[in-house]
């Protein structure tokens, strides 16, 4: 009987640990190998892989490119999550109201999010082509330009142009999280709100917007952390050209370590970017902690 | 009464040009996408381009399913590929969050905690090191090696969804069943996994767009043109042949069907379980 009762508490143990040992095995021994390898001298051909401190994040911060592809990162990423909560934001309040169809547009909104990140890096190139893309057609005939913009190969217009795919892709996750928001709040709410004499306006401000904050941090924190490890649209749509105009870093780190077979140094640049990544996690957390009090 | 008409007309004039231009939005990358795919290929490339096919034909897909890459072959990869993710997860998956929702032991929260932390850890970090392990387990160029590499991506959210699935399921069904003689793994089997089915399938899915969906990975697990799948096949393409749009579209309008017919026909399973992971993750 007490054998027994000992084999049935190892039970869950035996449930957990095939789990627990692919997600060693696949994450967190290789999340001890970038560390360690960012802290030695490793090219791929070097045989002899010397312990250099903090020397490769020394290089790669003083490096020409950092502080452009550092800038590009936040840029893209900041950039993403603002346009996509503002067009998921406005989608999901107007989608609110009792319209006919609304349930049918908010499905068919949705799509955008469900493509694979190849499909929309290849649609996108075609759609703001300067020769057949229709967006250079609609801006010629509308006389907005005179010349058709070469969207993707221009160092102006490059990071807009990825951006905009990101934003298509990305804005359907924040009309679904703002209507699920939006839904969470009871109509006695506004109804108060109206017998006080308050408008549309002011039920927006004081009822909407109070009740959303929380789920707009939340989404804006995932938004960003996603758009930020996106590597699928850029590394498709420009490889991070014109020149380095549109390079972020996972890009960098994948040139560094799979063609420039700098393992060393990128492993740097992976560490750099895991800490900036779990402070911003970190704070998400914390947000979600706030939730559940 | 007529100023309160023609108010309430002007609103929904508005509200209509509102969902047009939403639709219009959502919806026009992919009618430029399947309407270019179906336009006689040198039609794809007249400048300035039509806006509405001038005849319908299956030319491009003809040409993808016949010529140089081995579309079918990459298809086919794919679907191997995610469907062995699925199947593999739901089993560690399932598996775990029983133990975590129905069991009291020491490490049930800190692990369960720990699965939950893994959820946003960037790809990136861990890509080279992890490319050097799968080599060395021989699994370079293997369905295996990229379904254990999406199963460890997979599982964090997963298992977060059965715990929730499970704890909604009262404990006291598999109590009764378990007095009436079943085995705990019985009462699993025949009452817990049966009234889960609806966040099964939500877990599935998901998983399934997550493993059909890959592309990094799966870009640096690979090399053999026989084993990539559909998206490093239809990247490959893009960068090969630059502007052969007429191969393109077809392509990428057969890469999407899988995932919007299952999006379409699962639609509540799917947004049930991109909530709980985004809310719960």
């Amino acid at each position: 009987m007490k054998l027994h009762q000992g084999w049935r508490r190892l039970t869950p143990y035996g449930l957990v640990l095939p789990s627990v040992i692919v997600m060693c095995l696949i994450m967190l021994y290789p999340f001890v190998k970038t560390v360690e390898f960012s802290l030695r001298d490793y090219t791929l051909y070097s045989s002899h892989r010397p312990f250099v401190g903090l020397a490769n994040f020394a290089k790669v911060m003083k490096a020409e490119w950092f502080g452009v592809v550092f800038k590009n990162t936040l840029a893209w990423s900041f950039w993403s999550m603002l346009f996509q909560m503002i067009m998921g934001l406005s989608v999901a309040l107007f989608l609110h109201r009792p319209i006919p169809g609304a349930r049918v547009v908010r499905s068919l909104v949705l799509l955008p999010w469900v493509m694979p990140g190849v499909v929309v890096s290849t649609i996108w190139p075609m759609l703001l082509s300067p020769l057949f893309g229709p967006v250079n057609d609609a801006l010629l005939r509308l006389g907005l330009i005179q010349e058709p913009i070469t969207f993707l190969g221009n160092i102006r217009t490059a990071m807009p142009s990825v951006i905009s795919a990101n934003v298509w892709s990305g804005f359907p996750f924040w009309v679904l999280m703002v209507t699920a928001g939006l839904q969470n709040i009871p109509d006695e709410l506004y109804e108060a709100a109206a017998i006080d004499g308050a408008n549309k306006w002011q039920q927006f401000r004081y009822v909407t917007l109070p009740h959303l904050s929380l789920i707009l941090n939340i989404t804006a924190v995932l938004s960003f952390i996603w758009s930020f490890n996106n590597l699928t649209l850029i590394f498709v749509m420009t490889k991070g050209g014109p020149l380095y105009f549109t390079r972020t870093m996972p890009l960098q780190i994948y040139f560094s370590g799979f063609q420039q077979h700098q393992i060393g140094q990128a492993s740097a640049l992976a560490v750099i970017t895991f800490v900036f990544i779990a402070v911003a996690v970190f704070s998400y957390l914390r947000m979600t902690r706030r939730q559940e009090m | 009464m007529n100023m309160m008409h023609q108010a309430k007309f002007g609103v929904r004039l508005l509200e209509l040009v509102g969902v047009a231009v939403i639709l219009f939005i959502s919806l026009f990358p992919f009618y430029w996408m399947v309407s270019s795919s179906l336009k006689p290929a040198k039609e794809i490339f007249a400048s300035p381009p039509t806006w509405i096919p001038s005849e319908i034909t299956f030319e491009n897909y003809r040409n993808l399913l016949s010529s140089g890459p081995n579309f079918a072959r990459y298809f086919l990869n794919s679907a191997i590929i995610a469907s062995g993710t699925v199947i593999l997860t739901l089993i560690f998956a399932i598996a775990a969050a029983y133990a975590f929702s129905r069991y009291r032991f020491r490490g049930n929260k800190p692990l369960s905690l720990g699965f939950l932390a893994t959820q946003f850890f960037p790809l990136t970090v861990v890509m080279i090191p992890l490319y050097m392990t799968i080599s060395r387990l021989g699994l370079y160029n293997s369905y295996l090696g990229l379904i254990i590499s999406y199963l460890v991506f997979a599982l964090p959210l997963a298992v977060w969804l059965l715990i929730g699935v499970f704890e909604s399921i009262p404990k006291e069904l598999e109590e009764a069943a378990i007095v009436d003689g079943c085995t705990r793994a019985q009462a699993l089997w025949k009452i817990t996994l049966p009234l889960s089915s609806s966040g099964i399938a939500a877990v599935a899915i998901y998983v399934f767009m997550l493993a059909w969906n890959e592309f990094i990975l799966a870009l640096v697990l690979t090399s053999e043109d026989s084993m990539r799948t559909i998206q490093v096949g239809m990247a490959s393409f893009f960068d090969q042949y630059g502007t052969r749009y007429d191969l393109l579209m077809s392509a990428g309008t057969l890469t999407s069907i899988p995932v919007v017919i299952l999006f379409f026909f699962m639609q509540k399973q799917f947004v049930r379980g991109a909530l709980a992971g985004a809310v719960k993750g």
